[in-house]
């Protein structure tokens, strides 16, 4: 049969392969010939690309010039999700870049794996790499596709981490900055101040991104230079922080609390005891701040928390870990997590609010010296007034008149301890911190002035503790939450306290408050200006932590510091002092309650009661070369008011702690007419204020006064390279082990420098 | 029977046969169509690459002077395999299978990945795709299998041992996987059992097969999903995240060839040859560079070159001395073909995109060099058909 011939075979295979082919030539003619008449058109037209040049930070100094933040160049290599979205892909792409970035494969991976790098965005892989090996892999490009190979800045913290909580940190835009700041021309891919200085100078620091216009190939390389136009750098923000001030205080709070932590509660007061040295239900001395302030200008010399952080963390992506236990803490829902209750970040000078103890008495005398004299303004004519000489006989108990079974607190009140101190002065009662005589005070105050003259409130309004921030240029600053009848409404309502309290300010709120107790949350910055306002005879200014925006351009002298001799030409903006109201107090309350405030550091009243801060402060030196007067605080910590944060996470309880907090308010200088310093220590579950918080205190004063003197003398003067960078970090093992033998030594003050032996 | 005598011996008269002897039955229209399609190939990878190199500050002779390495070899590769008489290669065809089978089992071992296959072995800056040359052994292993004694059809029980034979590589080139090469298995596989004269009826429902099962494989997730877009992309033509570069990649394509128009825009003149735009021209996408610098016209001409190269072969099958020479060229007219029409096909957008090269044309050492090679063995057929 014809058809089973091998020729027949191989003509059908021929006829295959003319209509194969003749169905090649159709389809090439209707595409060259017939298809698309105006694509060359549409394909004339120059592709072109914008890169961005980012402009140079501006740096951050301390008021000495040091150079807190800085920049390096920096060449940074990311990788194209899109490219290597296949994991055997990036497997090998990572096995190759491994060696040359210095990260292992399982680094890049995590990276690649970093839920907190947008995932839109190339994945930066190495920050920093060298000059040779950017140069490699650039002339590698068609080796190494989807890897980018970008010149850019680091953020560089040379003295970190000392004064990381005030520097703050960058970190990439979240989606809602992104929104807010897209029209300011930030990109999703920038960096922005995200705590600290970075945050509330952003907008000096940033200077102004420039951009480069290219004619670009397909593959986006670059072809021709089309336009240009040159980055403007930052503006280099000068703080008030003196660094070497900020450095002792961070470390003497470290070993203050470190110190506290190898104690227990111990029943005597004031005196250290062996028995107390008990490792099982030590304190747990978990947070704290100390703040330092120029009482006359206002300017915040030093502010220190506790947990520290170090803000290099955020100079590169967190590895994963870091991130969650630096951030997952926070997170209320993560029960596991909420277990820290004081996360690192968080800068408690500005952030916590405290109820503030006994050193709310201050205020309360005045309260009571303004409004309680006959013919004041605000008293319901007829009744006694109040003078300092007037004594109260303390009997160790106080009996809330009218006492109603759903008023807050018990209506028997007694001193701490059950003390009783028979009858005492005003200077006196501040001396020894006797709680019944302020009881008194404010329940005078709440029958014998005018209803809804608040004079508790007033006061403390004018001494800048009130129910809003004071304005500090630094993010996050917290409120104050100073209880009146409006106030209470508004907590009850919102579910904060129950609703029987919230009906009114009561009389018992009233002598609550008068101790610093029951519903009141002031911050440490708040009470620092509140005791600079008495300490510079009654003007409140606003806390400032920025001296002046300088032009860039500074040179540098020596290593980390800056040349400011060109400084005064360079200023953009400067921070005078800035009057935020005043306070009329005449020398009749401010000379017994000064002697009641010298007295709580250095004397004892009759009847064997010292002052109760003697214990820490008979050590002190220059009691009469640089005198400090100040008074302890100890809060219990039994009511704490809700945060917004914690009502809208339908928390019904606060989490108390154990221990009582710790607080020391004190001002100084070398003549207490016109003190230099202001010092405020809170220190969380600490004990009493006159064991934890006043000794620390305590040190920044011994300090302060013989930086003091050596400016007296110039040929004393410390040098700038006294500050350490390297002085900033000491485990806490070591620390221990410093501390512990000296433990009985209460008043030692130790720093890092004694403790790792170099000190010059 | 169309094999045409010539008569005995006629180039062997007055004295014996030399080893180049056979050379003066070389089908001279056959080597000058190899070299001229090399020739294009040559020009072509110049003009896909070396002008955007020579923007980019590189080298840019880069690429040819490493195709012309390929070539090299490949042309001395396939004279040595035409101064062999194919039939005296029965002997060694079990090696030659075994040697193919060896290499690519070996890739499962020590292959490199490469655009999702793990179709190559690297060392030393070369690569080698042991898959082009497993179809030239296969080609040849069939041909020796199913060739019968005097062209007798082939039996059922012959036909169903060579579908075995021709599984043996085919497995293992789609557990690469590599579903390019191995459609070109198959239809070259098919090309030579019709030349072999298996029954039509078996050849149709074979190829339906393999076609089902393409389909098959396709909608029933069993391919790695990049696989499934190169595949599916062409179908709906719909972009997704995942399937935008190939979209990209024969977008650009097309354009470039309609670019070309009938004159097409000059050598090395090619503007988006020249931006790069299209991924892998100077491989699997080089017709589109052809097409826009040298218009309708000169890719047609490119396409008649294949055409008349492949009737030539066609030609050499007819004119056989015996089955074996017949099946040896036969499979190869397929083969070619079938390469031919997928690789342009797909710069055309109207197939899938598979990795597989035009060849001669395309840059690439192994494809090179193991076409010649079968060239080489189709050189043989024709130069023995009276020895």
């Amino acid at each position: 049969m014809r058809a089973e011939t091998s020729a027949w075979r191989l003509s059908v295979l021929g006829l295959v392969v003319v209509v194969l082919f003749g169905a090649l030539f159709t389809r090439l003619w209707f595409l060259q010939v017939a298809a698309d008449p105006t694509l060359e058109q549409r394909l004339a037209e120059v592709k072109t690309r914008r890169v961005i040049l980012p402009a140079t930070r501006g740096r951050i100094l301390d008021r000495d010039g040091r150079i807190l933040a800085d920049n390096r160049p920096s060449i940074n290599v990311s990788v194209d999700r899109e490219v290597y979205r296949r994991s055997a892909d990036r497997a090998a792409l990572f096995e190759r870049l491994s060696p040359l970035v210095g990260a292992t494969v399982e680094e890049l991976e995590e990276r690649w794996n970093d839920v907190n790098i947008d995932p839109l965005l190339p994945v930066p892989v190495a920050e920093g790499v060298d000059e040779p090996t950017a140069i490699w892999l650039k002339e590698r490009a068609e080796d190494y596709p989807g890897v980018e190979v970008e010149e850019g800045f680091q953020r560089r913290y040379p003295y970190a981490p000392i004064g990381s909580h005030v520097v703050g940190y960058l970190g990439k835009l979240d989606g809602n900055e992104f929104r807010e700041l897209r029209v300011k021309g930030y990109r999703l891919s920038d960096s922005v101040g995200k705590a600290g200085i970075e945050r509330s100078f952003e907008e000096d620091l940033r200077g102004k991104p420039g951009w480069v216009e290219y004619e670009i190939d397909a593959t986006g390389r670059p072809l021709r230079l089309v336009a240009q136009q040159d980055p403007v750098p930052g503006n280099d923000v000068m703080l008030t922080i003196d660094l070497r001030l900020q450095q002792y205080a961070e470390q003497i709070l470290q070993v203050g609390l470190e110190r506290r932590r190898l104690v227990r509660p111990c029943v005597k007061e004031n005196r250290f005891d062996e028995e107390c040295t008990v490792p099982k239900n030590a304190f747990r001395a978990p947070a704290g701040t100390s703040v330092v302030q120029d009482p006359q200008t206002g300017e915040i010399l030093a502010m220190a928390s506790n947990p520290p952080f170090d803000n290099r963390w955020f100079t590169a992506p967190l590895p994963t870990k870091l991130f969650d236990a630096v951030f997952k803490a926070r997170d209320p829902k993560d029960k596991e997590a909420i277990r820290n209750k004081y996360p690192a970040l968080l800068n408690y000078a500005i952030q916590g609010t405290y109820q503030i103890g006994s050193t709310m008495k201050l205020f309360t005398s005045m309260a009571a010296l303004k409004y309680l004299p006959s013919g004041s303004p605000g008293k319901v004519p007829g009744t006694p007034g109040f003078s300092a000489e007037d004594t109260y006989l303390d009997v160790g108990r106080w009996l809330l008149p009218g006492c109603a079974p759903d008023e807050p607190g018990g209506c028997t009140r007694r001193n701490a301890g059950g003390t009783v101190y028979g009858e005492r002065n005003l200077e006196e009662a501040m001396i020894v911190s006797v709680d019944t005589f302020f009881y008194e005070l404010a329940s005078r105050m709440y029958d014998e002035t005018v209803k809804g003259t608040q004079p508790q409130q007033t006061v403390l309004a004018e001494f800048g503790m009130a129910n809003r921030p004071l304005g500090i240029d630094l993010p996050f600053e917290q409120e104050g939450l100073i209880p009146t009848a409006a106030i209470k409404r508004s907590l009850a309502d919102k579910g904060a306290i129950p609703k029987s309290q919230g009906r009114d300010f009561f009389r018992g709120d009233a002598v609550n408050l008068a101790i610093g107790q029951g519903l009141v949350g002031v911050t440490p910055l708040q009470l620092v200006s509140g005791y600079s306002t008495f300490a510079n005879g009654g003007t409140l200014y606003r806390p400032l932590i920025a001296r002046a925006v300088l032009a860039p351009g500074l040179p540098k002298k020596g290593s980390g510091v800056l040349d400011l001799s060109g400084a005064a030409a360079k200023v953009v903006r400067e921070y005078k002092p800035e009057v935020k109201g005043a306070v009329e107090i005449p020398a009749s309350m401010r000379e017994p309650l000064m002697a009641g405030l010298q007295g709580a550091l250095f004397d004892r009243v009759e009847g064997g009661f010292q002052g109760t801060a003697l214990g820490a402060w008979e050590s002190y030196p220059y009691r009469d070369l640089f005198p400090v007067a100040g008074k302890t605080g100890t809060a219990q910590t039994k009511f704490v008011a809700l945060t917004a944060e914690q009502l809208a996470n339908k928390e019904k309880e606060p989490d108390f702690s154990e221990y009582d907090r710790s607080l020391f308010a004190a001002f100084g200088g070398q003549s207490l007419d016109k003190p230099e310093f202001t010092v405020v220590t809170v220190m969380e579950e600490a004990g009493f204020g006159g064991q934890a918080a006043a000794p620390v205190t305590k040190c920044i004063f011994e300090k302060l006064a013989v930086e003091s003197f050596k400016k007296d003398k110039p040929a004393m003067l410390g040098g700038l390279a006294d500050v350490s960078p390297t002085a900033g970090e000491l485990d806490r093992s070591t620390l221990q082990a410093a501390i512990l033998p000296r433990l009985s030594d209460d008043t030692g003050c130790l720093d890092y420098r004694d403790i790792t032996g170099s000190r010059d | 029977m169309a094999i045409v005598h010539y008569g005995p011996g006629s180039d062997a008269i007055g004295g014996r046969p030399t080893l180049l002897s056979p050379f003066r039955r070389v089908d001279w229209t056959l080597l000058a169509l190899t070299l001229g399609l090399i020739g294009v190939g040559l020009v072509s990878i110049y003009g896909a690459t070396a002008p955007r190199r020579e923007l980019l500050g590189l080298e840019p002779t880069y690429w040819v002077e490493r195709q012309v390495i390929s070539v090299s070899v490949g042309l001395v590769g396939m004279l040595v395999v035409m101064a062999i008489d194919y039939r005296s290669l029965r002997r060694l065809v079990p090696l030659v299978f075994v040697g193919s089978l060896v290499l690519l089992a070996g890739l499962f071992v020590a292959g490199t990945d490469i655009n999702g296959a793990r179709a190559w072995f690297e060392a030393g800056g070369f690569q080698l795709q042991p898959s082009e040359f497993a179809k030239v052994a296969l080609i040849l292993t069939l041909a020796a299998y199913a060739a019968g004694e005097r062209g007798e059809p082939l039996p059922y029980h012959r036909f169903v041992k060579s579908l075995l034979l021709a599984g043996l590589p085919l497995v293992l080139i789609i557990g690469q996987p590599d579903f390019g090469t191995a459609s070109a298995m198959v239809a070259s596989v098919m090309g030579l059992l019709l030349v072999a004269r298996a029954k039509l009826l078996h050849i149709v429902l074979i190829s339906a097969l393999a076609v089902a099962s393409a389909v098959a494989v396709v909608t029933t997730d069993t391919l790695a999903s990049y696989q499934q877009d190169r595949l599916t992309y062409f179908l709906d033509q719909e972009e997704t995240k995942a399937n935008a570069d190939l979209i990209r990649q024969v977008k650009f394509s097309k354009q470039a060839i309609t670019l070309g128009r009938v004159t097409g825009s000059g050598f090395g003149e090619g503007v988006l040859t020249n931006r790069g735009d299209v991924p892998e021209q100077r491989t699997d996408f080089i017709f589109s560079a052809i097409a826009e610098q040298f218009g309708l016209v000169g890719a047609s001409a490119v396409l008649g070159l294949f055409l008349l190269l492949v009737l030539r072969v066609l030609r050499i099958a007819q004119l056989a001395e015996d089955p074996m020479g017949a099946l040896i060229a036969g499979g190869a007219v397929a083969l070619v073909s079938w390469h031919v029409f997928q690789n342009v096909a797909m710069n055309m957008g109207i197939m899938p995109v598979t990795g597989i090269p035009l060849p001669m044309v395309s840059y690439g050492g192994s494809s090179t060099i193991a076409f010649l090679l079968l060239l080489g063995l189709v050189q043989s057929v024709h130069m023995r058909r009276v020895a």
